[in-house]
């Protein structure tokens, strides 16, 4: 056959979403027109699967789709939107399932905190018993540690999994004096870097498996449900990486400079640092927060349906200082930021932002920048998209065209229904979710007053109202802020809310101080469709049924 | 008279500079003299980025022909040969005209723009488990081999730098500045809409999870076995995702099939490539600098067997 006669089974084979399968690649044909032959032989394998084996594959690599999210070079074609329809839902559930079951999300019940709270008790103190044993400690050490152990144990019988009989747990309650004030609790210098308590263990990142083929190139994220305030620790800032987090030795590390400039350098870290240094409060969104529900509702937890979002206090110099400092041409307009990550993840960033707020970071939260989120030094613009905040920073071209890469043409570009793509997206718009309640908080006191808190931020400015519905969006009630209000930053609400026991529907709706009112999902649709992955800040609902277990719904 | 006018210039002078630096007067360039100067060498060595207009292209050509066999050898393994993705990652050809279906399938030949930003990525960071290890005529010919997957060049083209804006992507011109705020959504507190037009349209019916799972220190795979390292810096990519029939990790029914001829057998495949019925393990899995040891403990750690 002629390559142009094989174009149609060349089609064919790629448009079936064709996937090799172990045997095929022992004989991967050499030429391409024996490929093409062999493309076809496969199409028809594909097609002999089992039906178990097809609904195992469209849950977890359904070909309808997009990107991983917050874009990923090896997830093309990944679950983002793979979201299901009528005929695939059922698919869909199973790998929600799958997945839920292997990244269990505590329910707060107090049966079930007490229950976590002892395993993580047996578990910690086995692990740090097989630690102390390997270490040999002395014989001083050995007592704190068994003091340690002891004051942490309570009840529990040392190294086991299990679980603390209710008695026993009763027997720490009023009018009895718990076994935590009758021994002695751990030294100073236990932990010479603090961490949360061994009961909070719980409140930690997760990933969703089946979005990305690997962890490399993969997202975790924030677990919302947990956090208080509008700070989120460092520890628990969603990861986002493209070729896995690099261990960057910062006295090796450099920041170059140059392009249209009169003076290119090149910065060690001590060099940055000595510039006047600023520290602002701001968000942090990758542009696929939530990119999963644009076909329908999909996640059931507010980590996996927002939680691609912190917020966090960032310390390093204006952009506008170095930019001043190495003399920029008149002519130049655009400012390409380049990672140092296997990625060399790389974004084009307009002058106006650079000259405006945009923040080289070396400092998060009071101390040195997590691995995690760049460490030793990252690009900051806040309120637009977290990719183009580049971490693991490495150089800065000053030029006076955008540079279309990968990230910018191929991924975070937002797809219409007319099949044009809106480039250069960068503001993170006005939006909102409620964490409490949610699938992982439900209302299990029974009927009766419930406070309702969540979070609102807009990356064109500050949050001048949240309202909340739990009616599903006919009655609204504006909720007060718990938190200090700036701009781009995370905002906190509250309302309280007598329920009277019937099944509700919770949405929090923020308006931002332009006056741009966060969109229902009819709303957005009307205009973006469903494939554009990026960018979906509708307002969220929350079903709150007659149990109180809460679950992620959409109404129309 | 003559200090007011000058006066002026100043405070008109100061207003530019606060303009252009966004709020602050800025410093003359050098102000600081913080760092080091960079030398054309030194940025020649990081420069790497390409722009659509051909600015960065290095010296060099690759053919479609040469990009092939590379194709076959370094990216086939992830893109499939055709350029169809294996498991999760990226297709690389075909789907044309669907960006408008309801299932649209994004590649270089459907969905990007410019040439140059296949060159750029490929040379920036691929091989996935090798980023930026290509030389520029690997680069060249790559991109040619791309492009001829997408039907774009023809099974004889060659690539350079000169005839590099002569090669243009179908979907460059469909791509649209940001129109944002395109949606006007009021904000209105009673009786916003009729209650008995609400339908659900979609939920979750899983509920979450109501147990806990936590990593005891019993795991079966402990962090700390001397393998898991090697693991995760160099097996992960193919042995989490059993990408061209790679036992998985911890999976003991592939291992023990496999570990049947004996935990050496096994080791001595890893380390000097195997191609068996259902699968091909690369030499070392490529990594020809990993040391022998390294390898083996790999093996152990991945399937399960005592240090």
């Amino acid at each position: 056959m002629s390559r142009k006669q094989n174009d149609k089974s060349k089609t064919l084979a790629t448009e079936s979403v064709l996937r090799y399968t172990a045997a095929a690649t022992d004989a991967v044909p050499r030429s391409v027109r024996t490929r093409y032959s062999a493309a076809i032989e496969q199409v028809n394998n594909a097609n002999l699967e089992s039906p178990q084996t097809k609904t195992v594959r469209s849950g977890t690599n359904n070909n309808a789709g997009e990107t991983a999210g917050c874009t990923d070079k090896t997830a093309d074609h990944s679950a983002i939107t793979a979201q299901y329809s009528t005929t695939e839902r059922a698919d869909y559930v199973n790998a929600g399932q799958n997945f839920l079951a292997q990244n269990a999300i505590k329910v707060d019940t107090i049966t079930v905190d007490t229950i976590t709270a002892a395993t993580v008790t047996a578990a910690t103190v086995t692990a740090a018993t097989a630690r102390a044993a390997k270490a040999g400690v002395s014989a001083v050490g050995r007592r704190n540690f068994l003091l340690a152990g002891l004051g942490l144990m309570g009840g529990a019988a040392a190294g086991a999994i299990s679980v603390i009989p209710k008695a026993k747990a009763a027997s720490n309650l009023p009018p009895n004096i718990p076994s935590w004030s009758r021994t002695l609790g751990s030294g100073v210098l236990t932990n010479p870097y603090g961490k949360p308590s061994a009961f909070e263990a719980n409140v930690q990142r997760r990933t969703v498996d089946w979005l990305t083929p690997d962890r490399i190139a993969s997202i975790s994220f924030t677990p919302l449900a947990d956090l208080k305030g509008i700070i989120t620790p460092s520890g628990l800032v969603f990861e986002r990486y493209h070729a896995g987090l690099p261990e960057i030795d910062p006295h090796q590390h450099r920041l170059m400079i140059h392009g249209m400039v009169e003076r290119p350098i090149i910065l060690s870290m001590e060099d940055l640092m000595r510039f006047p240094a600023t520290s602002r409060i701001a968000f942090l969104e990758c542009p696929a927060n939530g990119g999963m529900e644009w076909r329908g509702a999909q996640m059931n937890g507010v980590q996996f349906t927002h939680g691609m979002l912190a917020c966090c206090e960032w310390t390093g110099v204006l952009l506008s200082t170095l930019l001043a400092e190495v003399g920029v041409s008149k002519q130049a307009s655009w400012i390409l930021a380049e990672g140092a990550d296997g990625a060399h993840m790389s974004r084009s960033i307009p002058m106006e932002k650079a000259m405006d707020d945009a923040l080289i970071v070396y400092a998060q939260n009071g101390e040195a920048l997590r691995p995690e989120q760049g460490y030793p030094v990252r690009l900051l613009n806040p309120g637009w998209e977290g990719n183009t905040c580049i971490k693991w920073l490495r150089r800065l071209e000053i030029g006076d065209k955008p540079w279309y890469h990968r990230e910018e043409t191929s991924k975070y570009t937002d797809l219409m229904p007319d099949g044009t793509s809106r480039e250069f997206t960068f503001v993170q718009e006005c939006n909102s979710v409620i964490t409490s309640p949610s699938p992982e908080k439900p209302m299990n006191h029974g009927k009766g007053k419930y406070w309702i808190e969540g979070l609102a931020w807009s990356g064109r400015g500050t949050i001048k109202h949240v309202d909340v519905s739990l009616d599903g969006g006919v009655t609204f009630r504006e909720a007060r802020f718990t938190s200090i209000v700036l701009p781009r930053a995370l905002t906190r609400f509250g309302l309280e809310f007598d329920w009277d026991g019937s099944p509700a529907l919770l949405q929090s709706r923020a308006t931002d101080d332009t006056g741009y009112v966060q969109p229902t999902y009819e709303q957005l649709r009307a205009v973006r469709g469903t494939n554009s992955i990026y960018h979906k800040n509708a307002i969220h609902t929350w079903k709150v049924s007659a149990t109180g277990a809460v679950q992620n719904v959409q109404l129309s | 008279m003559c200090n007011s006018v000058k006066l002026f210039r100043t405070l008109l002078l100061l207003i530019s500079c606060s303009w252009s630096a966004g709020g602050f007067a800025a410093n003359a360039p050098g102000y600081y003299t913080y760092g080091k100067a960079a030398s054309a060498a030194e940025i020649a060595g990081w420069d790497i980025d390409i722009r659509p207009d051909g600015q960065g292209l290095p010296e060099g050509s690759g053919s479609v022909e040469d990009g092939e066999g590379i194709y076959e050898r370094k990216c086939a393994e992830c893109h499939g040969s055709f350029g169809e993705g294996v498991g999760q990652f990226p297709i690389l050809a075909g789907g044309n005209d669907t960006l408008t279906h309801q299932r649209p399938v994004k590649t270089v030949g459907s969905y990007w723009g410019h040439t140059s930003t296949l060159f750029d990525y490929i040379r920036r960071t691929m091989p996935f488990s090798q980023p930026a290890s290509l030389e520029d005529n690997e680069v060249y010919a790559l991109t040619a081999y791309v492009l001829y997957l997408n039907d774009i060049v023809a099974d004889d083209f060659v690539l350079d730098r000169e005839n590099f804006a002569t090669v243009q992507l179908p979907n460059r011109n469909n791509f649209v500045p940001d129109p944002r705020p395109d949606v006007d959504n009021k904000r209105c507190m009673k009786n916003c809409r009729n209650p008995a037009e609400i339908t659900i349209s979609s939920s979750v019916s899983a509920p979450p999870p109501a147990a806990l799972s936590l990593p005891t220190a019993e795991a079966a795979l402990p962090a700390d076995h001397p393998g898991a390292q090697i693991y995760e810096q160099y097996c992960m990519l193919c042995h989490k995702t059993g990408v061209a029939g790679a036992p998985m990790l911890g999976d003991k029914k592939q291992w023990d099939e496999r570990l049947a001829q004996g935990l050496a057998v096994v080791q001595k495949h890893a380390i000097e490539g195997y191609t068996g019925k259902r699968g091909v393990m690369p030499a070392k899995g490529g990594f020809a600098d990993l040391a022998d040891d390294a390898v083996r403990q790999a093996v152990k750690y991945m399937s399960g067997t005592e240090q």
